[in-house]
């Protein structure tokens, strides 16, 4: 068990800086989940914890000692692989036990160890076969037996669920999520799944382009995105986007939206009133996540959702509620937005309905810079603690 | 309608094929006839030799030659059979063939799956060895070899066979290792699982397809060697092939082709052994080699 930190660590191949100035701390016992899109550099901030690949400055801290200069094997870390790297030509067993062969643990007792792992994990039945005769998930969890063998201080997961069929990929995550719980064990998990991210994380780390987006639990990270990538990227399907403009009024101020068909909405918001005056008549991008979007007939609680009207394009029935999507106002966009509406739903597609808005749960976004300028669901207060950290970094 | 164009395609189709084997066959009888040959003329009498029939079967089986062959040729003056030239060549071949395929593949592990600085100039040199004509090397080899004292001997054949060996193995061990998943070797590094024991545990294990290459390359190519064996040697020291040019070049009077021919198969035959066993990985492992090199 142990602590890392992160600090202002950067990596470039040849003239392509590919870590920006990463900084993140974990805690003991931490689930750490780095997410971000394809190619964003979390395989590479793994490989710089892990050892593989040095960095060009910065310091890694495991337990507060700078574990930079160490050799992979020094740093008390386990590794399981996107590819699982198992080696073809070895059993189950002698898979698992391989770390503990070069400590020079003896054949019995490495049996013994191998077993008990095997126990853990289901795969008592398949310790003499080779990777080869094993399926995708079973593979996967010898990759895990393999690091669990060692107890590390820290665990590092590359997309071990990537390889996996939906199905499987649901049942191997709670089963890390257990794992994660028994043992207590500081873990650092990549993924480009954001529903990984937000099931297994106790803190979420969104990375793009090599720089932190955002840094925060779960919850924050989905109610109170620091700006409009972190909007977008995180939840399924993602948060919605329209453009308006904001007009200062008596306990905050009114959006005016322009319809993609040319109709015009407004919805009231709480927002501050010194934000009102800063952005008086100027143009913002308004965020609302599809289930706080939903049609007419749904239940609503009073108070806190306004009615809007908007064009709606196609319906998507999916059994427990129906898919609405919508055309979005965004410039240049042919962006679509979705709404939750209710499985018996009486809207017609190709007519305009009235939608009902969860004021609670919209985000603000300033147009130019896309950082987020007010969260609802904070309450109207200061800008939260997350978007400070995000700005803090980003620049 | 469909059908008719159908059946025109399948006509012209079976007749292609025909072709095809017509032509393949037609080859395989070209490259058989001089082992045929051989074979018929090996175990016929001299005199059933001299009336003439090349093509035709043995009257009668006669193994005058094969025996006359392995226990009485002739080299200058000693008639002492072909079996201590065959032992020489064993040797040198054996030789020849563990050590460089056992280095070789410690090297190709080094240069592809533990890079240091500088690993890919080394390959490059080492490359460079492989592509030198080995008439270039003749005479500073052999004037190498005479400075060291090993000159005309067995030991200094096998030690040439060995260095110039090197390039080729290690390139096939090379190109094998670089598509060996990288992932396992970080997985190792970071397990502590050290070289050796990486390389004697996995790597090793899993280059068998390549390990067959790399032995019947290096032994046919030293079994089958007259350039430098020729060159190298005396006689004590002679393996097969230049015995067999010298049992050939000896015989005055008449020529005992079925002699000759007997001895000529009997050299060829460790080589097809070699072949017989280990040639179904032969293909397997060179197409992984090559292709994903
Ligand atoms: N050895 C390397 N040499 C040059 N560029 C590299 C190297 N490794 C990675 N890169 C580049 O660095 C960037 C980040 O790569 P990285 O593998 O960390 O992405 P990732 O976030 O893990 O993506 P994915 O989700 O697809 O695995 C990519 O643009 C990649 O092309
Ligand atoms: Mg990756």
């Amino acid at each position: 068990m142990a602590t890392l930190e992160i600090v202002n660590v950067r990596k470039s191949f040849g003239s392509v800086e590919v870590l920006k100035g990463i900084d993140i701390a974990a805690e003991d016992g931490e689930f750490l989940v780095l997410v971000g899109p394809s190619g964003c550099g979390k395989s590479t901030l793994l490989n710089a914890i892990a050892g593989l690949q040095a960095n060009d400055s910065g310091e890694i801290r495991i337990d507060g000692r700078d574990v930079s200069g160490l050799h992979p094997k020094d740093r008390d870390i386990a590794m399981v692989f996107q590819t699982y790297a198992l080696y073809p030509n070895l059993s189950v067993w002698e898979n698992i036990a391989f770390p503990l062969e070069a400590r020079g643990v003896s054949k019995a007792d490495r049996r013994a160890e191998a077993e008990r792992v095997a126990e853990l994990l289901h795969l008592t039945d398949y310790l003499d076969r080779k990777p080869r005769q094993l399926s995708g998930g079973q593979r996967q969890r010898v990759a895990m037996g393999r690091a669990l063998v060692r107890d590390p201080q820290i665990f590092l997961f590359d997309e071990p669920l990537s390889n996996l069929d939906a199905k499987l990929r649901v049942v191997m995550r709670t089963e890390i999520k257990k794992l994660h719980r028994t043992l207590g064990t500081t873990m650092v998990y990549v993924t480009h799944d954001q529903i990984e991210a937000m099931t297994l994380a106790t803190k979420i780390v969104v990375l793009r382009g090599g720089e932190v987006q955002q840094v925060g639990a779960p919850d924050d990270v989905y109610n109170l995105p620091a700006n409009m990538f972190v909007a977008g990227f995180m939840g399924s399907p993602s948060m919605n986007f329209m453009e308006g403009v904001l007009a200062a009024d008596a306990g905050g101020a009114t959006l005016g939206i322009t319809r993609p068909d040319g109709g015009s909405v407004s919805l009231h918001l709480p927002v501050p009133d010194a934000l009102a005056a800063r952005y008086d008549g100027k143009r913002v991008v308004i965020g609302v996540r599809p289930e706080a979007m939903v049609d007419a007939e749904s239940e609503t609680r009073d108070g806190t959702y306004q009615q809007i009207e908007w064009p709606l394009e196609i319906l998507e029935p999916t059994g427990a509620d129906t898919i609405a999507v919508l055309q979005s106002n965004l410039t240049g966009g042919e962006e679509e937005m979705v709404a939750r509406f209710s499985a018996r739903t009486s809207a017609r597609p190709g007519t305009v309905v009235p939608l009902n808005v969860d004021t609670r749960a919209v985000v603000l976004f300033d147009p130019d810079s896309e950082e987020a300028i007010f969260h609802a669901a904070a309450s109207g207060s200061a800008p939260p603690v997350a978007l400070a950290v995000a700005n803090g970094s980003g620049a | 309608m469909n059908d008719i164009v159908l059946g025109q395609r399948s006509l012209t189709d079976r007749l292609l094929r025909v072709a095809l084997y017509g032509v393949l066959i037609g080859f395989m009888l070209f490259y058989l006839a001089p082992l045929y040959v051989m074979v018929v003329t090996s175990v016929k009498s001299l005199e059933e030799i001299l009336a003439g029939g090349l093509m035709n079967l043995p009257k009668k089986l006669d193994f005058y030659g094969w025996s006359e062959a392995w226990n009485n040729a002739c080299v200058g003056t000693e008639c002492r059979g072909m079996a201590p030239f065959m032992w020489n060549s064993l040797i040198a071949s054996t030789a020849a063939t563990i050590i460089p395929t056992a280095i070789g593949a410690l090297n190709g592990y080094a240069l592809s799956l533990w890079r240091f600085k500088g690993s890919e100039l080394f390959f490059g040199l080492l490359l460079f060895g492989a592509f030198i004509p080995f008439q270039i090397v003749l005479l500073p080899m052999a004037s190498f070899l005479g400075w060291i004292g090993w000159s005309s001997s067995l030991v200094g054949l096998t030690f040439t066979y060995i260095v110039y060996g090197l390039p080729f193995t290690t390139l096939y061990f090379r190109n094998f290792f670089v598509s060996f998943p990288m992932d396992l070797v970080n997985a190792a590094k970071i397990d502590g699982i050290g070289y050796f024991r990486f390389f004697w545990r996995v790597a090793l294990p899993s280059s068998v397809p390549i390990m067959i290459v790399s032995i019947i390359w290096q032994f046919t190519n030293t079994w089958n060697d007259f350039l430098f064996a020729s060159t190298m040697t005396k006689l004590e020291s002679a393996t097969v092939m230049v015995a067999l040019n010298n049992f050939v070049e000896v015989a005055n009077g008449v020529k005992r082709y079925n002699v000759d021919m007997a001895a000529a198969i009997i050299a060829g035959l460790p080589t097809l052994a070699v072949y017989l066993v280990a040639g179904r990985y032969f293909l397997r492992g060179l197409m992984a080699g090559a292709v994903k090199g």
